[in-house]
C-alpha cells in the first residue's frame, strides 16, 4: 500500500487478494471498503529497491555487468558469458532454479538479442524462462501488446485509440504517421526491440580492473575455510597485480551464498599493496567482526575478490589528508571494542523527551546513524545564565530515599540517601515532570500520581543532589514517594 | 552555548525609579563582558600551546598546567566523587581547548578535539551514569565525549593508556572506584611517557569510597584532593554551579596549595570561588524563599 | 473565612478557539471557572476573538441559572493574546471600554489583512497605534512558532512595501527607533502589567525573582496568571493530542513539543494565593486590573444601516411605501384583511426598529431581479406577508395560514433571520454587489466553525497515535456517512485492534473527547454582516480562502448571541435550472407572455397526476429514492400536500415515528385524533389547533414547539432555547434537562408517555434538519415549478437541468435517459452542431416520438416538441473559454479537423477531447478517425502553421493507415469513457444474450412479473444509497437498456455480499419482487457481480449473439469471480479479434490466460463510471 496521486492505493498484492478481485493501484479505502479483513502492508519501496539491488548483486555471478531495469527486474549482457554456464538455455534454467530456491515463487525471465525484447518477453510473454532463438524475436514479439514496448502509459493508451493495440499493428504498417503522432520513440523503441538499432546496458557496478574467483561445488561452511580460500585468491591477485605492475588501493571480496544472498566485504588499504599476505589481512579482522551478521546457514558456493581501485604501485605516496584523525579514532575505537567488546565504548545522544531518564542514550560509538528521534540539541532547558539545571551523574535507577518536607509540594528539607543523613542548606525547585499519559492505563490511577516534582538540593557540605517526589499530597490513595536521582558536581 | 534572547526591554532608559531593595543585576551584560575578553584571547593566540589551565590559588600565584602531562585526582570523601569527577574532567576540557588554541596557532581549520572518558564500570556502578544534559550545562559537549566502560580495573588502565597513545584525542580521563591495583610506579611511568609522545593529557580520578586513602604514587605531574563546596547563592536562595576545595598535594617542582574554586561553564574556567558573583549583590542580604509550612499532621519520615 | 479568601481572575486563558492550542471549550473554561469561585475570568485566544461570544453566551447562562453555585461574583472579560512577530513577547490585551474594543478589532483586523489565512502579523508598532484604552499584560516570552514566523514572512514579502518588511524577522534589539517596549509602557502608563507565571520549570524560584527584579526594574504591578490550557487538568491528554495534530507528529515523537505536566489549567484562588507566595501582592493585583475594565460584548449594540432611502423621511416610512406597493403589485386591489396583516407586521417592525434590515433585503432582492437572477426567500421569512410583498418571498402566508409571530417576535428579541437562494452560477454577483454597496469596510462573511467529527476526529487521533495510514482509514471507514456515532469497540475488534490495549483504549476516549473540537474558520456559505459603522471595529476580519471574500471572525450562532443581524445569501442549483427552463422556454416556444416563476399555471392536474406515479427524476427535493416511494402513497393533489411532502421526508420526523401514522391517516386507514390532557389541564382540543393541517401528527418545526408550549407548558423563551440547544446540544450538553422537563411536563398535564417521547425524539431531529412550514412552503413551491417544467416540457427541463449540472441526485445519463424516455430526441455532441450548453433544436418531422410504455398516460400532456443537442459541457476535459470560439466562429460550418483547428486555435490537447467524444461525425469521420486526425496536426508551437508544413501534413498524402474499425460495443464504451454516457446504446444491451441465457429477466419486464416472484436481475448500478434514517438498509438502483430497477438489500445480507454490493458495477440480483402502492422493487437475496462482463463489450460486434458462440477459452485456474461467481466467470469468451491471434493463442494457452488476465482486469476498471454513493 503506498499514497499514488494523493491517495493510499493498494501497490502490490498477494495471489489470494488478486484473487478476491483486488488491483494494484486500486484506492485503500475502496478495497478496504468491499473486504474490511484485508491485511495490509505499507509499502516499502527503499526495502524493493534493495531487495533488486541484491538480486542485481547475486546476478553477477553471471557476468559483471548486471543492471537494474526499473523497480522490478534485473537485465544481464551474457554476450560471451553463456558457454561458461552450459549454454543459454542452461544459464536460464540455472538463474531461474536457483531464483525458485530462494523464495521467488513464479520468477520470469527471457533470453533474446536485444535487451527491449529480452525485456518484453519476459513481461508478458509466458511465465518461466524463455530463450528467443537468434531470429526468433519478430515471432515471438509481433502478438504482444504494444505495451510490451516499455512506453509510457499515456503512448500505449494513446496507440490503443488508434486501434493499434498489439505490437504487430505497428509492425505492419507505415512507420512514418505512426512517428508523426506519437513521436519516434514509439518507433525507435520497436526497431530497438526487433533488433534493427543496437543499445547496451548500464551495469549498476563498473566492473573491477581485476578479478578472482573460486567457485564451490560443495558449498563452504566454516570461516576458517572462507579466510583460506581468501588467502588463496590474495595470492592470486598478487600475481595478477604483479604482473600488471599495479597496487591495490581498495578491495572488495564478494561471498555469494547458496540461498541468493551476497555479502560484499569492502577493504581499502592505506597505501597501494599487491603483497597476498597485506591483502589478506585486511579482511582478517573484518571477517572475525563479522561473524554473526554474516550467518554461514548453508554455505557459500561461490567467492570472488576484486580490486575496485588499483594505482601504479610506483605513483603511490603515504597520504596524510584531513581524514587522518578520523581513522585513527576508528581504529582506536576498533581496538577498544575488539577487547572490551563493542558495546563498550559509547557516545551519548539527546532524545527529545522530558522524562530524565528518556532523554539521553547512550549509543555504541560505531554507529553512524542516529537510533531515535535527536533532540535538536543539549540540555536547551537552561536559560540564560541559570546554573546546571541538570546532575552530571544519573543514577541508572532512582534510588528511595527518606525525607522531610512540606506539604503539599514544597522542596525537601533532610533527606536521607544510603544512610547519610543530609541536611538542605539551599534549594530549588519543584521542576515539575509528567510522565508520558499514553502508556499508562486510562483506568489506572490519575496520571497525576505519576507527576514527578525534581528539586536540586545542596547539603550543609556543599554537595548537590537531584531528588524528586513521586506524586502530589492529596491525589491518589497512596502518599508520595521519594527518590534520589542524580548527582551535580 | 547559552542562547542569547534579545533583551525586549531596552534597558536605555529605564522611565521608572529602581527599588531600591531589588537593584538591577545585569548579569547578561556581564557574560557579554567575559565572553568578549574570552574571544579577544583566543584571537590573539594569547593562550601559549601546551598550557592546559591556570589556577589562581588562595592568596598565591598563578598556577598553569601543561599539555600532554598525568594528573591525578582523588574524591576527599565518597560524597564527594561527583566534584571529583567534575574537577577530572574540567582538566581534561581544559586540556582538549588548549590544545585546540595550540592549534590553531599552527594549522588552521582545527575542530574540537575529542575527550574519552574510561570508567570502571564495577567501581563507578554506584556513583551513576554520566548525563548528557548535565555534561552539557557544565560547558562539556557531550558530542565530544566518547566513553568506554571497562569491567576491571586492570582492563581500564589499558584502555587509559590506549587512548593516551592516541594523538586524535583531546585528553583522557579515567574514573575509577578506588586506586586500581595495577597502578604502580611503573605503570604510572609509562603513561606518562605515552603522554609526552602524544601530547594528550591524562587525568586519572579515584571517585569511589576510596578516595580518601588512595595513595596514588607515581610520576603523575600533579595530585589534587576534591571536595564540594557550598556553592554562592542564587537569586532565590537557590544552589548554583560547580563549587569545590582542590588542594594540590604534590606538584612537580612546586609547593602544595589550596585553592577554593568555581566552575564558569561559559568560560569553561575555574574562577575563585565567590568571584562569579555579580556586581551589586554583593552586600544585599539572599532573598529568603518562604517554605510553605509542614503540616502537622504528617509524620516526619526522617528523622 | 469567607472574607480571607483571596479573590483571584485568570486572564491568561487560551482556549480551543486558538485552534489546536487550547484544550477545552470557552464553555468549560466559564463552568470551571464558576465551579472554583474565580473572581474573574478573561478569555484571550492567539490573535483571534473567536472564542470570546462563546464565553459570553456560556457566562449569561451561568449567571441565568439559579442552581448551582453563586456566580455573581464571576467576572467576565474578553480579551485577546497579541503573538507578535518581531519578536517581542505576547502581550495579553483587554479593552477598557468600546472604543478601545474597537481599537483592538481593528489591530487583528490589519495583522489579519498582512498574513496568510489562519495566521496575523503584528508588530509592537501596530499595537502602539491601537494601544489607546486597552490594558496590557506582558507575558515571559513570545509564543510564535517558527514556521508560523517564516509562513507570515513568507507573505510579507509579497504584499507588503519593502520598508515595512524590516520589521520582522529581527532578533537583535532595534536601534533605528522602532519602538520597544519600554516605549509601550511610556506611552501606556498605568495600563501594563507583568505577568508572572507560577513556573514547574527547571529553575521556578529564580525564575519568578527574576520576574520580580524586571517588574521592579520597569516599575510594572506583577501580575500572577495561570497561562491557562485547560479546565482541568484531565485535559492534558487531547491537550497532547491536539499538538500533536498542529505539529503533525506523533506522540512519541513530539518529545518536549509537549507541556512537561499539566499545570496549566484553571486553578482555585487558595491555590494560587499558595503558588504566588514568592511574588506578593500578583493575585491581588489581578483585582485591580480588572476593576478598570469596563467593556462587555453586550455594548456591541449593533447599529444596522440606515438604508437613506430615495426620498424618504426614515427607514420606517420607506418599508411601508415599498410593502404597499408591492402589495398592490401581488393583489391588485389589496383586500382589507391582508391590509390589516401587514399593518400589524409593519407596526411590529417599528416596534423593534428592524425597518432597515428589511430594506437592505429588498435591495438585494431587487437588485438581483434587476440582473435577471432568480432568487426566493427561504425559511422562517415566509411567514411574513411584508416579505411577500416586498418580493423577497414567493409564498403568501395568507394562503397558507403562516404566523408572523414565527417569525419575529417581541418577546424572544431575536433578530429576524432571511435566507435568501439565489440562482448558484450567478451568486457571486449578488455578493459583489453588497460588497461593492456597503464596502469591505461594513460587509463582511459570517464564519463557520469546522468542527471534528467522529471520522475526522479517528483520523487525526490515530496518526497521532502512530497507527498505520492504513489502520487509520480502516477505523474511520468504520463509521458510516453522517454519524456523531463514537467509534465502538466491536468495530475495533472486528480490525484486529484490541479496545482494551492502553493505547487503543486512550485512542476511543480521545476520539470521543476531540469530536465537536473546533479545527479552524471557514466561511459559511453566505451569511452577510452588514453594519452601518466600521464593521472591522465590531469584529475583526479575515480573508477567506476565496479571493474577493472577507470573513469575519464569528459564526451565526455567536451573531445570533450578541443580537447582529446578518441576511444569508444562498446558493441553489435549482434556481439555475428553473432559469434555464424559463430562458429555454422563451427561446424556442415563443409564448405570449415571457413565463416567470409567478405565472407558471397552478395547480396544473397533469403535474400532480406525474408527481403520483413518482416520476420525479431530476426535480426539486422529491427526487429522492425515499421521497420517490413515498409519492405514490402520499399521493400529492395539491400545493399544501407538497408542502407536506417536502417537510415528511427529514429526520425529524422520521426519528419521531411520524412519518407512518401520516401516512396511514391520509390514506384513510386510521382515525385521525388528537392527544388531550386530563381535562383540568386545559382545553381538550388545545392540540387540534396546533396539529389540525396535518391531521395530527407534527411534521413542522414550529408544531414541536408548539406542543412544548401548548402540551408541556414551555414558556416561548424556554421553547426556542430548547430548540437552540438541540442545534448546539453537543457543545453544552444541556438537552438532558429538556427532555425531561417535556416529556415529565405533558405526562402531568395527562398525555400518552409515548406519545411525549416521540414529540420530543421528533424535536432532536429537528434540531439540525427541522423543516418549519414556511420553509417548506417556499421549496415546495421550487417542486411544483420543476414539475411544471418536466411534465409539460421534458425537452426543456433535461435540457436546463444538464447545463446546471452538477446538482441533484443524477448523473448526465440519467437525465438523458429520463428524456428519452419522455419522447425527447436526443442528438449528441458534434463540432458542426453542438455550443458549451446544452441546446434545443428544431424536431426532425420524419422521427416520431416514443414514450416509454411507462410514461404512456402522459401522451397527452406533454406540450415540448424539439429536439435536445448534447453541448460541449459533457466532454470531460474541456474547458468553457476554449470551447466557446467553436460556437462563435462557426459560421456556415467547419469542412476539416484541419479547418477547425485553423479557425478555432484550439490547444491539440481539446480537439483530442473532441475527438475522443466522437464529435466530428458530422464531417463524416468515425471516432478512431478523427482521432488519427487530430493526432496528426502538426505539433508545430508556432500557431499560423506554414504552408509548407501545411501541406506536408494533409492526410491525403500520407500513407493510409488503414485502421481497424471500432466495434459498437467499444464505441459505447468511449462513449461512457469520455461523456459519461452514450446515445449509441446501452452497454447491457450488448451483454443480454448472455444474460438472457443467464435467466436475467430485463427490468421493463418486471411489471409482468406477479408480486412475491422471484427474479434475476442486472445492471449497471447507478446509485447506492444507505441512508442514516434507514437502519443499514441498502438501496441500489441498476440500470439496464430497457430501464431502471430499485433493488433493497437488508443489513442481514450486507457482510456477505459486501464486495458485490460496494464494488460492482454490473451487478445481478436475486431476490423477490415486492410491489406496494405502486412502487417496485427487487429485496435482494444473492447478489453476484458480473462487472467483468464489461471488459467484454469493447469486443462485441453489432451482434452480440453470434459472438457468444466464439471460441471459449477455458480460463485455468485463476479465477477472478468471488465465491459468489458460481461457475459463470469460469466460462470466458474470447476476446480474440482476428483468426491470427486465435491460432496463435491455440498453440500457446498460457500467453492467452496471461494477456486475459491483465487485460480484462484494466478494462473493466475503466469502462463505465462507478455508481454514486450516498449515505
Amino acid at each position: 500500500m503506498a499514497r499514488i496521486k494523493g491517495a493510499l492505493r493498494l501497490s502490490a498484492l498477494e495471489p489470494a487478494a488478486k484473487a478476491l478481485g483486488l488491483h494494484a493501484g486500486q484506492a485503500l479505502a475502496d478495497a478496504r471498503a468491499l473486504h474490511p479483513g484485508l491485511r495490509i502492508a505499507d509499502a516499502d519501496d527503499a526495502a524493493d529497491a534493495r531487495m533488486i539491488t541484491a538480486i542485481a548483486d547475486w546476478a553477477r555471478r553471471y557476468t559483471p555487468l548486471a543492471a537494474i531495469d526499473g523497480a522490478d527486474g534485473v537485465v544481464l549482457d551474457v554476450t560471451g558469458c553463456a558457454h561458461l554456464f552450459g549454454g543459454e538455455v542452461a544459464l536460464m534454467a540455472d538463474a531461474l532454479r536457483r531464483l525458485a530456491v530462494q523464495g521467488f515463487s513464479h520468477p520470469r525471465g527471457a533470453l533474446a538479442g536485444t535487451p527491449e525484447a529480452a525485456w518484453a518477453l519476459a513481461r508478458f510473454g509466458s511465465v518461466g524462462g524463455r530463450v528467443c532463438p537468434p531470429g526468433g524475436e519478430e515471432a515471438a514479439l509481433r502478438p504482444l501488446p504494444v505495451a510490451a514496448l516499455g512506453l509510457p502509459p499515456e503512448l500505449v493508451s494513446g496507440l490503443k485509440v488508434a486501434g493499434l493495440d498489439r505490437i504487430e499493428d505497428l509492425w505492419l504498417r507505415p512507420r512514418a504517421p505512426i512517428a508523426a503522432r506519437f513521436g519516434r520513440q514509439v518507433i525507435a523503441r520497436l526497431e530497438a526491440a526487433f533488433g534493427l538499432t543496437r543499445s547496451a546496458i548500464t551495469p549498476r557496478l563498473e566492473a573491477p580492473p581485476y578479478v578472482t574467483e573460486r567457485c564451490f561445488f560443495d558449498p563452504i561452511l566454516t570461516t576458517d575455510a572462507i579466510m583460506r580460500c581468501i588467502n588463496r585468491l590474495c595470492a592470486e591477485m598478487g600475481r595478477l597485480l604483479e604482473r600488471h605492475g599495479d597496487g591495490a588501493r581498495r578491495l572488495e571480496v564478494m561471498l555469494f551464498r547458496v540461498d541468493g544472498a551476497v555479502f560484499r566485504i569492502k577493504a581499502g588499504a592505506s597505501r597501494p599493496t599487491r603483497t597476498p599476505d597485506a591483502m589478506a589481512a585486511l579482511f582478517d579482522e573484518k571477517l572475525k567482526l563479522g561473524d554473526d551478521e554474516r550467518d554461514i546457514a548453508f554455505g557459500f558456493d561461490l567467492l570472488r575478490l576484486s580490486v575496485l581501485e588499483a594505482v601504479r604501485l610506483d605513483e603511490a605516496a603515504p597520504s596524510l589528508d584531513a581524514t587522518a584523525g578520523a581513522e585513527d579514532m576508528a581504529r582506536l575505537i576498533d581496538r577498544l571494542g575488539a577487547r572490551l567488546g563493542e558495546h563498550a565504548v559509547q557516545r551519548l545522544q539527546p532524545v527529545d523527551a522530558h522524562l530524565p531518564e528518556a532523554a539521553a542514550i547512550t549509543i555504541p560509538a560505531g554507529a553512524d546513524e542516529p537510533i531515535r528521534r535527536v533532540m535538536p540539541g543539549w540540555n536547551p532547558t537552561r536559560v540564560g545564565d541559570e546554573p546546571p539545571d541538570r546532575p552530571l551523574l544519573l543514577l541508572s535507577r532512582p534510588e528511595a530515599i527518606e525525607t522531610l518536607a512540606s506539604v503539599p509540594d514544597g522542596p525537601p528539607l533532610r533527606f536521607r540517601w544510603r544512610r547519610a543523613l543530609h541536611d538542605v542548606a539551599q534549594v530549588e525547585g519543584p521542576e515539575r515532570l509528567s510522565t508520558p499519559w499514553w502508556t499508562l492505563s486510562p483506568d489506572a490511577p490519575p496520571a497525576q500520581s505519576r507527576t514527578r516534582d525534581y528539586f536540586r538540593a545542596e547539603d550543609r557540605q556543599g554537595r548537590r543532589f537531584w531528588l524528586y517526589r513521586e506524586g502530589l499530597y492529596g491525589q491518589g490513595a497512596l502518599p508520595p514517594r521519594w527518590f534520589m536521582h542524580g548527582l551535580f558536581g | 552555548m547559552v542562547l542569547m534572547v534579545p533583551d525586549p526591554f531596552t534597558l536605555a532608559e529605564p522611565s521608572v525609579g529602581n527599588d531600591p531593595v531589588l537593584p538591577a543585576a545585569d548579569t547578561v551584560a556581564d557574560l557579554q563582558v567575559l565572553r568578549r575578553m574570552v574571544a579577544g584571547l583566543e584571537a590573539a593566540d594569547c593562550l601559549p600551546a601546551g598550557r592546559a589551565a591556570r589556577f589562581h590559588p588562595v592568596g598565591g600565584a598563578e598556577l598553569s598546567l601543561r599539555c600532554g602531562a598525568l594528573h591525578a585526582v582523588a574524591a576527599q570523601e565518597a560524597g564527594d566523587g561527583a566534584a571529583a569527577l567534575a574537577f577530572a574532567l574540567a582538566l581534561g576540557w581544559m586540556a582538549s581547548s588548549a590544545v585546540l588554541a595550540g592549534a590553531r596557532a599552527a594549522r588552521a581549520p582545527a575542530q574540537a578535539r575529542p575527550v574519552l572518558l574510561v570508567l570502571e564500570a564495577q567501581g563507578c556502578r554506584e556513583a551513576g551514569e554520566p548525563y548528557g544534559h548535565g555534561l552539557a550545562a557544565l560547558g562539556f559537549d557531550p558530542g565530544r565525549l566518547l566513553i568506554v566502560r571497562a569491567q576491571r580495573p586492570c582492563e581500564a588502565l589499558w584502555a587509559f593508556e590506549e587512548g593516551l597513545r592516541c594523538a586524535t584525542l583531546g585528553a583522557v580521563v579515567a574514573a575509577f572506584g578506588r586506586c586500581p591495583r595495577g597502578y604502580d610506579l611503573t605503570a604510572s611511568r609509562r603513561l606518562v611517557l605515552a603522554t609526552r609522545a602524544s601530547g594528550v593529557s591524562g587525568c586519572l580520578a579515584v571517585i569511589g569510597e576510596g578516595g580518601a586513602q588512595a595513595r596514588l604514587a607515581g610520576a603523575a605531574e600533579t595530585r589534587w584532593r576534591i571536595a564540594a563546596q557550598p556553592s554562592r547563592a542564587g537569586l532565590a536562595g537557590e544552589p548554583t554551579g560547580l563549587a569545590l576545595r582542590a588542594d594540590l598535594l604534590r606538584r612537580r617542582g612546586g609547593l602544595p596549595c589550596q585553592f577554593d574554586l568555581e566552575w564558569n561553564h561559559d568560560t569553561g574556567q575555574f574562577i575563585a570561588h565567590g568571584a562569579g558573583q555579580a556586581p551589586g549583590h554583593e552586600g544585599r542580604p539572599p532573598l529568603s524563599v518562604p517554605l510553605a509550612a509542614a503540616s502537622a499532621d504528617r509524620p516526619v519520615e526522617a528523622a | 473565612m469567607a472574607e480571607r479568601r483571596p479573590a483571584y481572575a485568570e486572564l491568561a486563558v487560551t482556549t480551543n478557539f486558538s485552534f489546536l492550542r487550547g484544550g477545552s471549550h470557552p464553555e468549560e473554561i466559564m463552568a470551571r471557572a464558576a465551579e472554583l469561585g474565580l473572581a474573574g475570568i478573561g478569555i484571550a485566544d492567539r490573535n483571534s476573538l473567536a472564542g470570546v461570544v462563546r464565553a459570553h453566551a456560556a457566562w449569561r447562562a451561568w449567571q441565568d441559572r439559579t442552581d448551582g453555585p453563586s456566580t455573581a461574583r464571576l467576572r467576565y472579560a474578553p480579551g485577546c493574546r497579541l503573538v507578535l512577530c518581531d519578536g517581542t513577547p505576547d502581550l495579553i490585551v483587554y479593552p477598557e471600554d468600546r472604543a478601545a474594543y474597537g481599537r483592538l478589532t481593528r489591530l487583528l483586523t490589519l495583522g489579519n489583512a498582512h498574513a496568510p489565512k489562519g495566521l496575523c502579523r503584528l508588530t509592537l508598532s501596530d499595537v502602539m497605534a491601537h494601544a489607546e484604552g486597552l490594558r496590557f499584560i506582558i507575558m515571559p516570552a513570545s509564543t510564535l512558532e517558527a514556521d508560523e514566523r517564516a509562513e507570515i514572512d513568507a507573505h510579507a514579502r509579497k504584499v507588503l512595501p519593502e520598508p515595512e518588511l524590516g520589521r520582522t524577522g529581527q532578533t537583535e534589539p532595534p536601534a533605528d527607533g522602532r519602538p520597544t517596549l519600554a516605549d509601550l509602557i511610556r506611552q501606556a502608563k498605568g495600563r501594563v502589567w507583568l505577568a508572572v507565571t507560577a513556573g514547574f520549570g527547571s529553575s521556578p524560584r529564580h525564575r519568578m525573582l527574576e520576574r520580580r527584579r524586571l517588574a521592579a526594574r520597569l516599575g510594572l504591578p506583577l501580575l500572577a496568571v495561570g497561562d491557562v490550557l485547560m479546565h482541568v487538568a484531565g485535559r492534558k491528554p487531547l491537550q497532547d493530542v491536539l499538538s500533536c495534530i498542529r505539529l503533525g507528529l506523533g506522540l512519541d515523537q513530539a518529545g518536549r513539543l509537549l507541556e512537561a505536566n499539566a499545570e496549566r489549567h484553571l486553578k482555585a484562588p487558595a491555590e494560587m494565593a499558595r503558588l504566588f507566595a514568592a511574588a506578593p501582592g500578583s493575585v491581588a493585583e489581578t483585582q485591580r486590573f480588572l476593576a478598570g475594565l469596563g467593556f462587555s460584548l453586550d455594548q456591541l449594540s449593533y447599529d444596522y444601516p440606515e438604508e437613506v432611502r430615495e426620498g424618504f423621511s426614515d427607514p420606517q416610512a420607506a418599508l411601508e411605501h415599498f410593502t404597499l406597493a408591492g402589495a398592490r403589485e401581488r393583489y391588485g386591489e389589496v383586500p382589507p384583511g391582508i391590509s390589516a396583516i401587514l399593518r400589524h407586521e409593519l407596526a411590529l417592525i417599528a416596534g423593534l426598529n428592524y425597518a432597515a434590515y428589511f430594506l437592505t433585503v429588498h435591495d438585494i432582492v431587487r437588485f438581483a431581479r434587476s440582473r435577471g437572477i432568480l432568487c426566493q426567500g427561504r425559511g422562517s421569512a415566509a411567514n411574513s406577508s411584508v416579505c411577500f410583498c416586498l418580493g423577497i418571498t414567493e409564498v403568501d402566508p395568507t394562503r397558507h395560514d403562516l404566523l408572523f409571530e414565527r417569525f419575529i417576535s417581541v418577546e424572544r428579541r431575536e433578530p429576524p433571520d432571511i435566507d435568501v437562494d439565489f440562482e448558484h452560477e450567478r451568486r457571486e454577483e449578488v455578493m459583489q454587489y453588497i460588497y461593492a454597496r456597503y464596502g469591505r469596510a461594513r460587509a463582511g462573511l459570517a464564519a463557520s466553525v469546522i468542527t471534528y467529527g467522529a471520522r475526522s476526529a479517528v483520523r487525526e487521533v490515530g496518526k497521532v497515535f502512530g497507527l498505520s495510514a492504513d489502520m487509520v482509514g480502516a477505523l474511520s471507514g468504520s463509521i458510516w456517512g453522517w454519524s456523531d456515532a463514537a467509534l465502538k469497540a466491536g468495530d475495533v475488534r472486528r480490525l484486529g485492534l484490541d479496545p482494551a490495549d492502553t493505547r487503543i483504549a486512550h485512542l476511543l476516549q480521545l476520539c470521543t473527547e476531540l469530536s465537536g473540537f473546533p479545527r479552524h474558520l471557514s466561511q459559511h456559505v453566505g451569511g452577510f454582516v452588514i453594519t452601518r459603522t466600521r464593521l472591522d471595529e465590531v469584529i475583526p476580519i479575515q480573508n477567506a480562502a476565496m479571493t474577493g471574500r472577507t470573513v469575519v471572525e464569528w459564526d451565526k450562532d455567536d451573531l445570533d448571541t450578541l443580537g447582529i443581524l446578518k441576511i444569508d445569501v444562498l446558493a441553489l442549483g435549482m434556481l439555475s435550472c428553473l432559469r434555464g427552463c424559463l430562458d429555454l422556454h422563451d427561446l424556442y416556444y415563443k409564448p405570449a407572455n415571457r413565463l416567470m416563476l409567478s405565472t407558471i399555471p397552478a395547480e396544473d392536474k397533469a403535474v400532480y397526476r406525474m408527481i403520483r406515479r413518482a416520476d420525479t427524476l431530476g426535480v426539486f427535493q422529491i427526487e429522492s429514492r425515499a421521497q420517490m416511494s413515498m409519492l405514490p402513497r402520499m399521493k400529492p393533489a395539491t400545493f399544501y400536500d407538497l408542502v407536506i411532502e417536502v417537510a415528511i421526508v427529514r429526520p425529524g420526523p422520521i426519528q419521531g415515528d411520524m412519518v407512518h401514522p401520516y401516512l396511514r391517516r391520509r390514506q384513510g386507514l386510521e382515525q385521525v385524533s388528537f392527544p388531550s390532557p386530563s381535562p383540568e389541564h386545559g382545553r381538550p382540543d388545545e392540540l387540534e389547533r396546533v396539529l389540525g393541517k396535518t391531521l395530527g401528527v407534527p411534521l413542522f418545526q414550529e408544531q414541536a414547539m408548539r406542543i412544548a408550549i401548548v402540551a408541556a407548558g414551555f414558556t416561548p423563551g424556554e421553547a426556542d432555547r430548547l430548540r437552540r440547544a438541540m442545534a448546539t446540544f453537543r457543545r453544552v450538553g444541556t438537552i438532558g434537562t429538556f427532555a425531561t422537563k417535556m416529556v415529565e411536563g405533558m405526562v402531568r398535564r395527562g398525555y400518552d408517555r409515548d406519545f411525549a417521547e416521540r414529540c420530543f425524539r421528533q424535536i432532536e431531529g429537528f434540531g439540525e434538519y427541522g423543516f418549519p412550514e414556511s420553509h417548506a412552503a417556499s421549496f415546495a413551491l421550487l417542486v411544483y415549478a420543476s414539475c411544471w417544467f418536466k411534465c409539460r416540457y421534458p425537452d426543456v427541463f433535461a435540457c436546463a437541468l444538464l447545463n446546471a449540472q452538477p446538482m441533484g441526485f443524477y448523473a448526465p445519463s440519467q437525465i438523458v435517459r429520463d428524456a428519452r424516455e419522455h419522447g425527447v430526441a436526443l442528438r449528441p455532441v458534434d463540432i458542426n452542431h453542438s455550443c458549451w450548453d446544452c441546446t434545443l433544436e428544431t424536431p426532425d418531422p420524419a422521427v416520431r416520438t416514443v414514450l416509454h410504455p411507462s410514461h404512456r398516460d402522459m401522451a397527452a400532456d406533454i406540450i415540448g416538441t424539439h429536439a435536445l443537442r448534447l453541448g460541449f459541457r459533457q466532454v470531460k476535459g474541456l474547458s468553457r473559454e476554449e470551447l466557446v470560439r467553436i460556437e462563435e466562429r462557426r459560421g456556415a460550418g467547419y469542412d476539416s479537423v484541419r479547418d477547425l483547428w485553423l479557425r478555432t486555435q484550439l490547444p491539440r490537447q481539446a480537439m483530442e477531447r473532441l475527438a475522443e467524444a466522437d464529435a466530428f461525425r458530422s464531417l463524416g469521420l468515425s471516432r478512431r478517425d478523427a482521432h488519427w486526425a487530430v493526432k496528426g496536426l502538426r505539433r508545430s508551437g508556432d500557431k499560423d502553421d506554414l504552408p509548407l508544413f501545411a501541406a506536408a501534413s494533409q492526410p491525403s498524402l500520407e500513407a493510409d493507415m488503414n485502421l481497424p474499425a471500432m466495434l459498437p460495443g467499444h464505441e459505447v464504451v468511449e462513449d461512457y469513457a469520455h461523456l459519461s454516457l452514450s446515445l449509441k446504446a446501452h452497454p447491457v444491451s450488448f451483454l443480454r444474450p448472455r444474460l438472457a441465457a443467464l435467466g436475467v429477466t430485463p427490468h421493463d419486464r418486471l411489471l409482468d412479473v406477479r408480486n412475491g416472484a422471484r427474479v434475476t436481475i442486472a445492471g449497471l448500478v447507478l446509485v447506492r444509497q444507505r441512508p442514516g434514517t434507514a437502519k443499514g438498509v441498502i438501496f441500489m438502483t441498476l440500470e439496464d437498456e430497457t430501464g431502471i430497477a430499485n433493488v433493497i438489500v437488508w443489513p442481514s445480507l450486507f457482510e456477505r455480499f459486501r464486495p458485490v454490493i460496494l464494488g460492482g458495477r454490473l451487478t445481478a440480483v436475486t431476490g423477490r419482487v415486492q410491489r406496494e402502492a405502486g412502487v417496485m422493487h427487487v429485496v435482494a437475496d444473492r447478489l453476484e457481480d458480473f462487472s467483468g462482463f464489461l471488459a467484454e463489450i469493447a469486443h462485441a460486434g453489432p451482434l452480440a449473439g453470434s459472438l457468444a458462440r466464439a471460441d471459449e477459452v477455458k480460463r485455468p485456474g485463476n479465477d477472478a469471480r468471488g465465491p459468489g461467481g458460481r461457475g459463470i466467470g469460469a466460462r470466458r469468451i474470447s476476446f480474440a479479434k482476428t483468426l491470427a491471434i486465435q491460432s496463435l493463442l491455440r498453440e500457446e494457452p498460457t500467453l492467452a490466460a496471461d494477456m486475459a488476465a491483465t487485460q480484462e482486469r484494466d478494462q473493466a476498471r475503466h469502462v463505465m463510471p462507478k455508481g454514486r454513493n450516498f449515505h
